[in-house]
């Protein structure tokens, strides 16, 4: 192509600066949303995987179940009896349990819900072989630990500002335990431990605290006179070992031994499966974000470019009648959408270093972790780049092909868009309306004679709309499910125990703490749903007086006595319908420490909609009836007076032997509101993206339809029309294009939303898409604001129009 | 007798860059009523920028414009369009009929939207504007349903619908044929009759014989300014 073209092409560019510069933000906000998403993704695996490499992660954790606890050397034996110790290439004894930490924040004392976990790899002076703890810093950290010291969790250190020479005081069933603070660690298989008032809500918000076991086995039950306890253990196997079988023999193991244990392979790990999870997720759902920012913008691209080169039609047939080359004219336009592509591509990185930046942020803020990476890949960000030109050049080069076939004479004396076509004979009816203004008919016939444009700007605007609207319904379907699921809770306090007590002990709760008003006992199971072959892992939750402990709002059926109800997301999953029967594995207490699984066939009465997660709610008598538990419990909800935290009956609590944890009703709710916070902030994001992309596609669509009408509004200028009365037009117009646009795009924000919302379910939400009035009513209001703004950057368009040049045009 | 425009010492110069044009040169003129005044010249040596700085659609850059006794220079855009409402006229040589509007709507349009007040019976008014330009039974047609004839006179009749003073037309024949042209110039020499100014711009030196004022510009500059009483008729026109 000849260098006139190339300069002709660059000044045409630079002519429509404004126009091609929104174009151009457009495509550069889709192309480094899409590769800043996935590069983030990768950041995430490449931490990961050193992660998981450095601390020797376990293959897998042998728990022991319902608070039971077992001698080492008799955990050892049934292990050599079962001929597994040969197929282990290391193995952690462990005791763990759940504590509580005394620790100050601004200057006051606050009582923290602890973790601890007994290595007994400490009582040789070695560091673990399996889950080692990783170190943050350069400087080695690691010492012996002795009698009285620990490692404590990095994060909670870091977020409660812990001094690490203050120590720590551990408190466990009325004992209470000052130790030093060896250094601050990540600890595996918690690597995902995130304390409060982060930014990111988890119900392991607690401190983690490593210590030899014997340490532990002090805080836990005393001086240990009779043995070592044990009732955790993490395993790493021999290169040739199965995972799978290894676990089931393990399993029937020390099931045949009377204690309950279940196996977790790594993969199931809840911190490993959360990150795991949550970044294949991501990767694979999250980017429906970028994907639908980008296919966005390409529809906008389409749009205007398409309308762009079809102003160009004159041009195309000058071209023409002086004789140049169709090949030229083609390239000439292919120039155009090249240096739109390219200019996007080097736009779009711009764009994507802040948008990295903030990932990075983001990524360090939620996990912190001792090992940070970032990944920069050069491929998400060409293939985003190669899309780009590759929409670019189509959008330039196929109606610049359509324009060439149409004669030079008749796209030199072009008349402007009327037919007689079936829009204009409605068009012609219209005008035959004699009651309506001038102004209105002018509006109408220009909508209804040119359903193309129409139609592109309708279509553009209705794009950019239901991207908002999907993430407003997003938003407040998400909302509406935390806010279910919060109300769902109607206790004041839930206290769960290490292991099963007899319900009677609320009595002397009772009896030392008058703010108690109510007490109802319940227990917390393990239930697997046995569906064919294969088992989903659930929880039961009997209460004594369920309808009391929650509010079940039933989606479908009632709750009744000798009953079960599902959580929707499992019946979802598994199918369930109110009146079927499901069969469950639960325990079944043959001794005082002695546990079996059996399974048991329940009747379905009803589904219940407002919470999260694979449970089952059943009266405690029912759960008594099958598992020999008569008597005991696990979980005990506590109302009190006004409902409001009291910090004598928690301290009172914790205090309490026995009792594993105490959460007040608006530390759940905090949760949620934190969750939801998150999602919040990153539907903002999203929100101002697509609202930026909204301004952008409007815009670039209200500046074509204003050129293609310069020399009508020329005209009336000329005529001596105020701009007043022009802009009166303009917003006639804007009014047709955002009802329509409204009703388009409501539809199609809807569906993406749906499209969207699907991510979240299969990431274990089941989520309602709720139409909410608020959601449409904030959208119709940003689609308003934006066309509101555009139409007047156009009124201001038109009013620099140097009516003597336009109106001297045959055409544009 | 008073000119309804009168022109002193007028230039327009543009930037081109570091170049400076002078596109008109220390014009003087008067526009009066009942007369047809022509301004005569090749292309490119300012007709249509004289005719811009007349009809308040450009500014001069030195110079004074008075209508009725009032300069127009240096008035704000929202007086200009004030000014252009109540005065003037425009008829372009490519007709510049709003598309989507039918002939009586191009003309209802200025009635409805461009004058102050919104007279009484647009619908009407139209019509008989229409009718004065020979097109009553055409309303109803679109731009593009009538000839270029056609489409003058219902830019003619668009100009009239204000009723202004002064009618400008720029190549009013440009686009048309000679028969058609003629009936266009008839009109406009009745509108002066009519107690208009009406200027006409041209290169047509055929044309000039129609004007009571021929000013014969070039290079900007009013190099000849001829007037008569008499000039000739329209039918006799030829060219």
């Amino acid at each position: 192509m000849r260098k006139t073209f190339l300069k002709k092409g660059i000044r045409e560019v630079w002519e429509h600066k404004f126009q091609y510069f929104f174009l151009i933000l457009i495509l550069a906000l889709g192309i480094a949303a899409y590769g800043s998403f996935y590069n983030m993704a990768d950041s995430r695996k490449l931490i990961l995987d050193e992660l998981f490499e450095e601390s020797n992660f376990m293959d897998l954790r042998v728990e022991f179940q319902y608070g039971v606890t077992a001698n080492e050397s008799d955990v050892m034996g049934i292990m050599d009896d079962a001929g597994l110790s040969s197929r282990l290439e290391t193995a952690e004894y462990r005791l763990s349990f759940d504590a509580f930490v005394n620790h100050t924040v601004d200057g006051e004392i606050k009582t923290t819900r602890a973790l601890v976990i007994g290595y007994s790899a400490f009582e040789d002076g070695n560091l673990p072989q399996v889950n080692t703890p990783l170190f943050h810093g350069d400087e080695e950290y690691f010492s012996s630990l002795g009698a009285k010291e620990c490692y404590i969790e990095h994060k909670f250190r870091d977020v409660y500002d812990v001094n690490i020479e203050d120590g720590i005081n551990v408190l466990k069933s009325g004992r209470d335990y000052k130790l030093d603070i060896l250094a601050h660690v990540d600890v595996p298989e918690y690597f995902f431990v995130i304390p409060e008032g982060s930014i990111f809500p988890s119900e392991r918000s607690l401190c983690v605290l490593i210590m030899p076991r014997t340490t532990a086995q002090d805080l836990y039950a005393g001086p240990a006179e009779n043995g070592t306890l044990v009732n955790e253990l993490v395993i790493t196997l021999k290169e040739d070992e199965n995972i799978d079988d290894f676990m089931e023999d393990t399993e029937d193991a020390f099931q045949g031994a009377g204690i309950p244990a279940k196996a977790i392979h790594k993969d199931d790990n809840p911190s490993r499966l959360m990150l795991i999870e949550d970044y294949e997720n991501d990767k694979e759902n999250m980017m429906i974000f970028p994907m639908v920012i980008f296919i966005v913008s390409g529809f906008g691209l389409l749009i205007a470019l398409r309308r762009m080169i079809r102003t160009h039609r004159v041009q195309i047939g000058i071209f023409k009648a002086l004789g140049i080359p169709n090949g030229v004219v083609i390239r000439y336009f292919g120039f155009i959408g090249l240096l739109i592509a390219l200019l996007s591509i080097l736009f779009g990185w711009l764009l994507s270093i802040p948008i990295d930046s903030v990932f990075n942020n983001m990524l360090d803020n939620l996990y912190n972790f001792s090992v940070m990476r970032t990944s920069f890949s050069w491929t998400y960000f060409m293939s985003a780049g190669g899309i780009a030109v590759f929409l670019c050049l189509g959008c330039t080069v196929f109606p610049a092909w359509r324009a060439l076939r149409i004669k030079p004479v008749d796209a030199i004396q072009s008349k402007e868009g009327i037919s007689v076509s079936r829009a204009g004979k409605l068009a012609g009816k219209i005008g035959k309306m004699s009651g309506l203004p001038v102004a209105l008919k002018l509006t109408l016939r220009n909508l209804i004679r040119r359903p193309r444009r129409t139609f592109s700007t309708v279509f553009g605007v209705a794009l950019a709309l239901s991207l908002f609207f999907s993430f407003a319904v997003a938003l407040e379907s998400m909302y509406v499910i935390l806010n279910d699921t919060s109300s769902g809770n109607q206790w004041d306090y839930e206290v769960t125990l290490d292991g099963f007590a007899p319900s009677s002990v609320t009595a002397v709760w009772k009896g030392e703490h008058t703010s108690i008003e109510g007490v109802n006992p319940g227990l917390m199971l393990p239930a697997s749903l046995l569906d064919g072959e294969d088992t989903v892992e659930g929880l039961m939750y009997a209460v004594d007086d369920v309808e009391g402990a929650y509010n079940l709002d039933m989606l479908k059926g009632k709750y009744e006595d000798g009953k079960v109800v599902v959580s929707q997301m499992m019946a979802e999953q598994e199918s369930i319908k109110v009146g079927g029967k499901i069969m469950l594995m639960v325990p079944y207490r043959m001794g005082p420490v002695n546990y079996t699984l059996i399974p048991m066939e329940l009747e379905v009465s009803g589904i219940q909609s407002n919470h999260m997660g694979p449970y089952f709610f059943a009266d405690l008598d029912l759960v008594y009836g099958f598992t020999n538990l008569t008597g005991d419990a696990n979980l005990i909800y506590l109302e009190v007076v006004d409902g409001e935290e009291n910090i004598q009956l928690e301290n009172y609590l914790i205090t309490t032997p026995g009792v594993r944890s105490v959460t007040h009703i608006s530390e759940r709710q905090n949760l949620l509101e934190q969750y939801f916070d998150l999602f919040l902030q990153i539907m903002g994001v999203m929100g101002v993206i697509s609202m930026l992309m909204a301004g952008a596609i409007v815009y670039n669509m209200f500046r074509i339809n204003a050129l293609e009408s310069k020399r009508e509004y020329a005209t009336m200028k000329t005529l001596g029309t105020s701009l007043g009365r022009i802009s009166k037009l303009i917003f006639i117009e804007g009014v047709f294009v955002t009802v329509l646009s409204i009703a388009l795009g409501t539809l199609g924000g809807y569906y993406l939303a749906v499209y969207m919302m699907q991510a979240a379910t299969d990431m274990g939400f089941d989520v309602p898409i709720v139409f909410s009035q608020m959601g449409f009513l904030a959208t119709v209001v940003m689609i308003v604001v934006v066309i509101v703004l555009v139409s007047l950057l156009t009124i201001r368009f038109i009013g620099k129009i140097t009516i003597a040049d336009v109106i001297r045009e045959r055409s544009e | 007798m008073k000119p309804v425009i009168n022109i002193k010492k007028m230039s327009k110069e543009y930037k081109m860059g570091e170049v400076t044009v002078r596109a008109l040169k220390d014009v003087n003129l008067e526009l009066y009523k009942n007369r047809v005044t022509v301004i005569l010249g090749p292309s490119g040596c300012g007709k249509t920028t004289l005719l811009n700085q007349i009809g308040g659609i450009d500014s001069p850059t030195r110079g004074t414009i008075k209508v009725d006794g009032t300069e127009i220079q240096g008035m704000s855009q929202k007086q200009l369009t004030q000014y252009r409402q109540k005065n003037i006229g425009f008829i372009f040589q490519f007709f510049n009929l709003i598309p989507n509007l039918t002939a009586s709507e191009n003309v209802e349009f200025v009635l409805e939207y461009v004058m102050e007040k919104k007279p009484d019976n647009v619908k009407k008014r139209a019509l008989k504007l229409l009718d004065k330009v020979g097109l009553g039974d055409r309303g109803d047609h679109y731009p593009y349903q009538l000839s270029g004839g056609e489409q003058q006179r219902v830019s003619i009749a668009r100009a009239l619908a204000k009723d202004p003073s002064i009618l400008l037309a720029d190549e009013p024949t440009g686009e048309l044929d000679y028969n058609t042209g003629k009936k266009i110039l008839e009109l406009l020499t009745s509108f002066a009759k009519g107690g208009r100014a009406v200027l006409i711009v041209t290169h047509n030196k055929e044309l000039a014989k129609i004007a009571h004022d021929v000013i014969y510009l070039l290079d900007g500059e009013v190099r000849k300014v001829e007037s008569t009483e008499k000039p000739m008729s329209v039918d006799k026109l030829e060219w």
